[in-house]
């Protein structure tokens, strides 16, 4: 194997040359720390010695969590094989069994990322119900495979890639009317965030929910929760946030995290009776939704290592957390003029900021009139926290909100800390206007 | 440059790299700084050699006196003078105007104008006496003409100018040149930072329609660091493919 050393000397550079110049290009007109080389106490460290948290949210148990990195080396360190060609793979048995017992479900699969896992949601609800129409919400973002592109909501993530899958239909945001005249008897799926994070943090209201829940079991729609960003206890709010809805998803679906940062992995819970109704007529059926690697033993490894650190005792620690964290953002916020709201719930909180108004401070001054319009303040504040030494980003379908997704074991302090920064920068750029 | 004794800031990759190759390929002994990773003047000091010139390899920034002045005595003590430096050591930070803070003015014009000054300063004290020498500054395309570039590295690379125009009569009589070079868009360094739509804009204004490689600008650095270059002082050359 080529050392490490020098894989994150010259690595960077062909990340740029050989996968996507446009990514490294816009990582380095940012300032974002880049060439990070280490990692310490669940942070990132630069080639400068320079810590950086970040705030990202993928990593929500700490780059290069100690537990999940040692069951991991404990397999490797075993002789058992990692794939099975028989797809029978004890330990995706094993990680199904302790999903399903934590979360209520009784059926799993697994894949990779957040997009397989929202595929085969889709694919399950029209298996299921032979029905061809899919709802999804505005604003939502489910992933990057054609299933999941064709609930995006418009836009460079979306735009390209027609003609999309047909029977996709968008239902305004929070729409109770809207939702009431588009559920019909046809509807395989409706497909929601419980809260929409690249849709601005925005946390679906109560009243949306409860109808939802009704209108999908008065249909026979399958009520399908992408809980990619907000599960395993992201919000506070137990490890799924659909816990407290008035009934159970018909599926949910987990990703990011759940590998615990060291392995790519997703799933999608449901019930057996639905999985049997899809796919548990003959022998044929049940292969026909499938990925090579789904049951591969790293990733439930790593998954189960995952289970083991997400205890409740950590969920009330984000929710207590979170709490902070608003706090200090909203009292310290207040009264700049470029403050407007703090959004969100546990460690998935949204700063809604107003745009500045100085044509010096606008993506066509900076060069980029194809952004003409669009609110400048969540990428500026960005670019500012880089230079502080945090990492967040702007929510992708909205650029007025910077999102900013703790990792679990953040020390409290350091949310102070962040909420001051926050506030300086502000500071910073309203002498700017 | 048959045994020219040659010192080239910045020289551990990029531009600085292939200007430490072309000048050994010459037939020149080549010293090279660098300022943070040993890895990188590891390569490029294996690079050279394989080129012909086992390299004298200093560590530290430009921008710092005693780095300058000792990098330059132990230069001269082991070869016995210099007879060429190169000015190429250079950063940027892509920053509009209104985010540009004075520390990040500072830093970019300590690297990019003050080095220069020291290292000249430097060189020249050995380069006088002989009454030989050329110093070349690796100026940009940005202060030759009216182009988006940030305002900081903008005002560092113009400030060349000024060094070059004022070196050149200062110690012409001494039979030392003192030229400037103003590469284009090249096909590596701070060059590489550029987003896209930069470069593809760069490419449609140049009458060559490309960016250059670093081998071309070094092949004409070869030139006028060579005792063929006896006539051409104060010189600024643009090498931009025909903007």
């Amino acid at each position: 194997m080529e050392k490490i050393a020098e894989i994150l000397r010259k690595g960077f550079d062909e990340f740029g040359q050989f996968v996507n110049p446009l990514i490294a290009q816009r990582a380095s007109l940012a300032g974002e720390p880049v060439r990070v080389v280490r990692t310490k106490d669940g942070m990132l460290v630069d080639g400068d010695g320079r810590e950086i948290e970040d705030l990202h949210g993928t990593q929500a148990l700490g780059h290069r969590n100690p537990r999940v990195a040692a069951a991991l080396r404990e397999f490797l360190e075993s002789d058992a094989p990692s794939w099975y060609p028989s797809r029978v793979s004890p330990f995706a048995g094993r990680f199904a069994r302790r999903l399903c017992e934590r979360t209520g479900y009784d059926t799993a699969f697994f894949a990779c990322t957040g997009s397989d896992a929202v595929e085969a949601s889709l694919k399950l609800a029209r298996a299921m119900t032979r029905r061809p129409r899919l709802l999804c919400l505005d604003g939502g973002y489910h992933g990057c495979t054609y299933g999941s592109v064709a609930m995006m909501a418009p836009g460079p993530l979306h735009d390209p890639f027609g003609p999309h899958l047909p029977g996709v239909e968008r239902v305004p945001f929070g729409d109770v009317d809207a939702l009431s005249r588009l559920m019909k008897e046809d509807v395989a799926a409706v497909v929601v965030e419980p809260i929409q994070g690249e849709g601005g943090v925005r946390v679906l209201p109560e009243p949306f929910v409860a109808a939802l829940c009704e209108l999908t079991t008065k249909h026979g729609a399958l009520l399908v929760a992408d809980e990619v960003q907000t599960s395993l206890g992201r919000t506070g709010r137990g490890f799924l946030r659909t816990e407290s809805w008035p009934r159970r998803p018909d599926v949910v679906l987990l990703a990011k995290m759940l590998g615990g940062g060291l392995i790519p992995l997703s799933a999608m819970l449901t019930r057996r009776d639905f999985w049997l109704k899809a796919y548990g007529r003959d022998f044929c059926d049940g292969e026909s939704h499938n990925t090579t690697f789904s049951y591969n033993a790293m990733a439930a490894v790593a998954g189960l290592a995952t289970l083991d650190i997400i205890t409740d005792e950590i969920i009330g620690r984000v929710r207590e957390g979170g709490a902070i964290l608003r706090r200090e953002l909203e009292t310290r916020l207040a009264g700049s003029a470029l403050f407007a709201e703090i959004r969100g719930e546990g460690y998935m909180v949204g700063i809604k900021l107003r745009p500045p108004e100085h044509p010096w401070l606008t993506f066509e001054h900076f060069g980029f009139p194809q952004l003409a319009g669009q609110n400048v303040m969540a990428a500026l504040t960005c670019i500012r926290l880089y230079r502080r030494g945090y990492i967040a980003f702007p929510c992708g379908h909205d650029w007025s909100l910077v999102r900013m997704q703790p990792r679990f074991d953040i020390p409290f302090e350091k949310l102070t800390a962040i909420a001051r920064t926050v506030r300086e920068e502000l500071d910073y750029l309203c002498r700017l206007t | 440059m048959n045994g020219s004794r040659c010192l080239i800031t910045g020289g551990s990759r990029g531009l600085g790299l292939e200007l430490g190759l072309a000048f050994a390929r010459a037939g020149a002994k080549v010293a090279f700084t660098y300022s943070k990773n040993d890895d990188d003047a590891a390569d490029a000091k294996a690079k050279i050699a394989a080129a012909g010139a086992e390299p004298l390899v200093y560590k530290g920034s430009v921008a710092d006196a005693a780095h300058a002045a000792k990098t330059v005595d132990d230069v001269v003590a082991r070869w016995g003078g210099i007879d060429v430096l190169v000015n190429n050591a250079g950063i940027n930070q892509v920053l509009p105007l209104a985010l540009l803070e004075e520390e990040d003015w500072d830093l970019v014009m300590a690297v990019n104008a003050k080095g220069p000054f020291l290292f000249s300063r430097a060189a020249l004290r050995h380069m006088i006496k002989a009454r030989r020498g050329h110093i070349l500054m690796v100026g940009a395309f940005s202060s030759e003409r009216i182009i988006e570039a940030p305002a900081h590295f903008a005002a560092s690379k113009s400030a060349l100018r000024g060094l070059t125009d004022s070196l050149a009569r200062e110690v012409g009589r001494y039979g030392i040149g003192v030229n400037l070079i103003a590469p284009g868009l090249l096909d590596v360094g701070i060059s590489a930072m550029l987003p896209q739509h930069r470069i593809d804009e760069y490419k449609s204004q140049c009458a060559l329609g490309r960016t250059a490689t670093a081998a071309e600008i070094a092949a004409m650095a070869v030139f006028l660091v060579s005792p063929r270059n006896s006539f051409m002082t104060g010189a600024k050359l643009a090498m931009d493919g025909g903007l």
